[in-house]
């Protein structure tokens, strides 16, 4: 809850507080293993990036992991090698999709095997967005606000995850305001804004990540447990067996590029 | 049958044939009229035969025809030596005195016989406290509070640094049941947490149950906080009052009618926020930051017999910021008595208690606002009856019925962004209905049993919903208006004995079973008037608390020394939890988002006090764990509760130099809170997430502090009575950890640097007290 801060803030000025840096003896001994995990339907291609969680206080670095055997398959088809492509990273193209179909992806590592699931889910389908100007308000900054639109399909239990590429930066948050679930408009037309105002002449492209319920679970867990007051402190429910973090998302994805014209 | 009933009289150890009469009446302070609760009426003729007070004064007292001299005392007071002659049933009211201040210091030694009642009552793991026993005791901004007080002696804990939130026994904050005058407080404290809702002008003493808690209490798992407001002067007016650093308090008492009814009116303001309109800064002056309380108490003696009451208490705090941001909070409580003396040996109590808990909070100005607001309100019917059946028995039994609403959440806006949105009111019966009999065998053994049977019935109207073990929704029901959703129910026995090895020392035991139907969740770490209460429902199950604990008490050089050890083991089960995301606000599915685990609790309690004369105070030191687990948590491996400190010291000294002048201090050691840090971080999507390893697996740095305080009492006149109180706390300015937080360092991108922030060093305050007699 965002009051908090402001809770603290009057606190620190009415009650003489101090802050100082301190020293907290963290225990990083045992860093564990991360496997982010795509495949992206449209594309067909596989993307699965390896590493290690690193010590809490130092410069983040990748820690990645080039010697894990990777592969992927079908519902219960064949095993098909995700082959290392660059420093902790590996892909695999041309790996065509089915509609509906369930992928597992299988990593090996240091004689450990971590496995997890994720079911492709139906694309949504952008509409035209639509867009409006707004004076400066307390909630906001003065600019056009971009309303995105699609049709959730009914009974699909969809779930959705929106990414925005504009001044040359993609914003790939996993946040409330761009993740969401069909749980509460099921079959509905959508449309939500964008939280950020726009000015004339700018160009954003949107993706509409097509994700199903398990990793859009992952994703608030992830959201909420990084916030700093939250009394239940703790990992996303573990995605991978054998209890790796990070996740695998079976997805598809469509765009829209939205110029705003004044 | 018969035997049946001569095998209960037996027990009871009626003495069928012996011709005897009750003594009764009530004991009161002589000066003000004032109950004394807990006054001893002794036999000197017979060993280890008397009586004692109850809550409104009463007692009664049945003894074989003949010729005694009854011994009254109650701590603090001048006790009287009164011969009577006993051929029939008898009323005999007494009136105590506290000795003038001079007398005080010289006497202490005389009135030291019989003080021994720790040693030789049936309870066990009372603390009783009077604001009196706290007067000179050193606090943060001077502001006397009975709740910190208490915080000071074994098995109690801080919530956090000046809070006013309590552990006990390794406990939640929310197992602890709170009652001003009988009347539940669902938010004891104010502002944020750093002062307690009582106000020491106003309150007669306060008791605190850790184990054994006697039957006639029901509903929390942990303990008993009982606040008893005083009934104001019944003999002639006066007015009192105190002026601090952070607050004002006032207080008018008289009489109705003299030595029929008195009144009460305690009034209490902060006034930081004046503070404020000093400041240059527009908004800094248009922020608000107070809080007040209202106590309010009349009592009126209809008849010989009968007595009634009417007492209350508002209290509410405001916080805003300019017009951006305003958040409101307060309990309003208000209890109707009627106290009976039905004959010599049977007293009934009838309330009829009022208690409220709201908050809200709203953002915004004008045409752009939006507000959140929620509450939970009880109207409770309560009867209760002593029944003083001889002088080795004295029972006590009766029944209350809550009826609780719950107000979740409800959103209001004029913005178009947000859509109104209101979490469906919930409603439910809380009642329970208690049996004991406090009995007294031979010389050296005394036993109070009881059993208390607690009912909830968690009703409509309202939507009753289904989950999954991953909580996710699988059904939902609609429930018509007082249809019942789920019936909850427990037989809790409650049982603590007394051997009284001799005179200075006794060994105690006791078991209870407690249920809690009330739950207060909480979303953040510190805590804060939007934690939730929810009901025992279809889903959230109801907490049941097992305790066992043994004592050892002794009392050395005439009672001048008085030592405590308790040990005790504690069970929890349906400990809540929230599963990983769990969003508690405005959400109708909340239900869905909690874990349900066990805890236990163990510990060793000592304290060593000195109870009389110039110097007095105590050592108290608690060795402990409190420990829970989770299937869905931690891996289901055991782990600390937040409130799992280890080891706590409190040595509170005082020392009256001379009649002028009173010092005294306090020193306080504990170990850190148990607390959830990241042990590494790793990239999701680009962004830098914290990787945990255990709940609760770091522990806050170890808190400890020194306070101390100076009283002075300026010359006495008849009429007017005046001190001054300085205190200083946190003298050597230790930088205790309120929060630790991380964040990246701003001159080392990618680096994470820990922060503390530590609220109270060197915190002096001085507090000027009058009164007007």
């Amino acid at each position: 809850m965002k009051t908090y801060s402001i809770f603290s803030l009057l606190l620190v000025f009415a009650l003489l507080s101090c802050e100082k840096e301190i020293d907290v003896d963290l225990n990083d001994s045992n860093p564990k293993l991360v496997i982010e995990a795509n495949y992206v339907a449209n594309d067909s291609i596989v993307m699965v990036k390896v590493s290690k969680t690193g010590s809490y206080f130092d410069n983040y670095t990748t820690n990645p992991v080039n010697d894990a055997v990777i592969t992927i398959r079908e519902n219960n088809g064949t095993e098909t090698i995700v082959p290392l492509s660059a420093d902790g990273y590996y892909e695999l193209a041309n790996y065509i999709p089915t509609s509906g179909a369930t992928y597992t992806i299988k990593v090996t590592h240091e004689g450990v095997d971590y496995s997890a699931d994720s079911k492709l889910m139906p694309t949504l389908q952008f509409l035209p967005s639509t867009y409006v100007y707004q004076e400066e308000s307390l909630f906001s900054d003065a600019g056009y606000w971009i309303t995105y639109r699609f049709q959730d399909y009914s009974g699909v239990g969809n779930c959705y995850k929106l990414i925005t590429t504009y001044g040359g930066e993609r914003y790939d948050k996993f946040g409330e305001f761009s993740t969401g679930s069909d749980a509460y408009t099921d079959g509905n037309l959508i449309e939500r804004p964008l939280i950020e105002a726009f000015q004339a002449g700018d160009t954003i492209l949107l993706e509409l990540q097509s994700i199903n319920q398990r990793v859009y679970d992952y994703y608030s867990q992830l959201s909420s447990n990084t916030s700093s007051f939250t009394a239940a402190a703790g990992n996303p429910d573990y995605f991978w067996s054998n209890n790796a973090l990070g996740y695998f998302s079976a997805y598809s994805y469509s765009t829209e590029e939205v110029i705003i014209v004044e | 049958m018969k035997q049946y009933i001569t095998l209960l009289f037996t027990l009871l150890g009626l003495n069928l044939l012996a011709q005897s009469s009750t003594i009764s009446g009530t004991v009161k302070d002589g000066e003000n009229g004032e109950d004394l609760f807990e006054a001893l009426i002794i036999v000197k003729e017979l060993s280890n035969t008397g009586a004692k007070t109850n809550a409104y004064g009463f007692y009664s007292l049945t003894l074989p025809n003949g010729t005694y001299t009854l011994i009254v005392r109650a701590p603090g007071y001048d006790h009287k030596e009164i011969e009577v002659e006993l051929t029939s049933n008898k009323r005999m009211d007494v009136e105590l005195f506290v000795p003038s201040a001079v007398k005080e210091i010289q006497e202490v030694e005389i009135t030291a016989t019989k003080e021994n009642d720790n040693i030789t009552k049936s309870g066990m793991a009372v603390t009783t406290l009077t604001p009196k026993d706290i007067e000179t005791i050193p606090v943060i901004f001077g502001e006397k509070d009975i709740v910190k007080t208490l915080q000071l002696t074994p098995g109690v804990k801080a919530a956090g640094e000046g809070n006013a939130g309590f552990y006990v026994r390794g406990g939640g904050a929310d197992q602890n049941l709170v009652l001003i005058d009988e009347a539940p407080v669902y938010n004891a404290s104010h502002l944020l947490g750093f002062f307690s809702v009582f106000n020491s002008d106003a309150i007669k003493d306060v008791s605190l149950y850790k184990s054994g808690i006697p039957a006639e209490y029901g509903g929390r798992a942990s303990s008993v906080m009982d606040v008893k407001m005083k009934e104001g002067n019944n003999k002639k007016f006066g007015v009192s009052g105190g002026l601090g650093l952070i607050s004002s308090r006032l207080t008018v008492e008289g009489p109705i009618v003299k030595d029929k009814g008195s009144f009460i009116v305690s009034g209490r303001r902060s006034y930081l926020d004046l503070f404020l309109k000093a400041s240059k800064d527009q908004d800094l002056k248009n922020t608000k930051l107070y809080f007040y309380d209202l106590n309010l108490k009349a009592n009126y003696k209809i008849t010989d017999r009968d007595r009634i009451f009417l007492s209350g208490y508002f209290g509410r705090d405001n916080l805003s910021f300019s017009d951006i941001f305003g958040f409101r909070w307060g309990n309003a409580t208000g209890t109707l008595r009627w106290n009976r003396i039905i004959n010599e040996k049977l007293f009934s109590n009838t309330s009829v208690i009022f208690s409220n808990f709201n908050y809200s909070f709203d953002i915004g100005a004008d045409d752009e606002k939006f507000g959140v607001s929620a509450s939970i309100q009880d109207w409770n019917v309560k009867q209760d009856f002593n029944y003083y059946a001889n002088r080795n028995n004295s029972l006590k039994f009766g029944f209350n019925a809550i009826y609780h609403t719950f107000k979740p959440g409800e959103l209001n806006s004029t913005v178009s962004a947000f859509n109104q949105l209101k979490v469906a009111d919930q409603y439910a019966l809380e009642f329970g209905v208690y049996a004991q009999n406090d009995q007294k065998i031979g010389d050296w053994f005394s036993i109070m049993y009881g059993i208390r049977y607690s009912g909830f019935n968690y009703m409509g109207k309202g939507t009753a919903y289904e989950y999954d073990e991953n909580g996710v929704k699988t059904n939902e029901t609609a429930y018509k208006d007082f249809e019942s959703i789920k019936y909850h129910h427990f037989l809790e026995p409650r049982v603590s004995m007394s051997f009284i090895l001799s005179e200075k020392n006794s060994i105690k035991l006791a078991y209870n079973r407690n249920s809690q139907f009330l739950h207060q969740l909480s979303n953040s770490t510190t805590s804060s008037p939007t934690d939730i209460w929810v009901p025992s429902t279809n889903n959230v199950k109801p907490q049941i608390a097992d305790q066992i604990a043994l004592g050892y008490y002794r009392n050395f050089v005439d009672n001048t020394y008085a030592l405590t050890t308790e040990i005790y083991y504690k069970h929890l089960s349906n400990q809540i939890d929230y599963r990983n995301g769990a969003n508690l606000f405005l959400n109708e599915e909340i239900e869905g988002g909690l874990v349900y685990g066990k805890g236990r609790t163990y510990g060793l309690e000592i304290q060593f006090e000195k109870r009389k004369g110039k110097f007095t105070g105590w050592i108290s030191y608690t060795l402990a764990r409190s420990l829970r687990q989770f299937d869905a948590i931690n891996g289901g491996k055991e782990f600390s509760a937040r409130q799992d400190r280890i080891h706590d010291i409190a040595i509170v000294a005082m020392y009256r130099v001379s009649k002028k002048i009173a010092l005294s201090s306090n020193f306080i050691y504990y170990t850190g809170d148990a607390v959830t840090f990241p042990s590494g971080k790793y990239e999701v999507n680009g962004t830098i997430v914290p990787y945990y390893t255990e709940r609760n697996g770091y522990r806050m740095p170890n808190y400890h502090r020194l306070d101390l305080g100076m009283t002075v009492y300026f010359k006495e006149r008849p009429k007017f009575e005046h001190n001054l109180n300085i205190s200083i706390y946190n003298v050597y300015a230790r930088e205790n950890a309120y929060t630790i937080r991380f964040e990246e360092d701003q001159d080392n991108p990618g680096k994470t640097k820990a922060i503390q922030t530590s609220l109270f060093r060197i915190v002096p305050s001085i507090t000027y007290n009058f009164n007007i007699k």
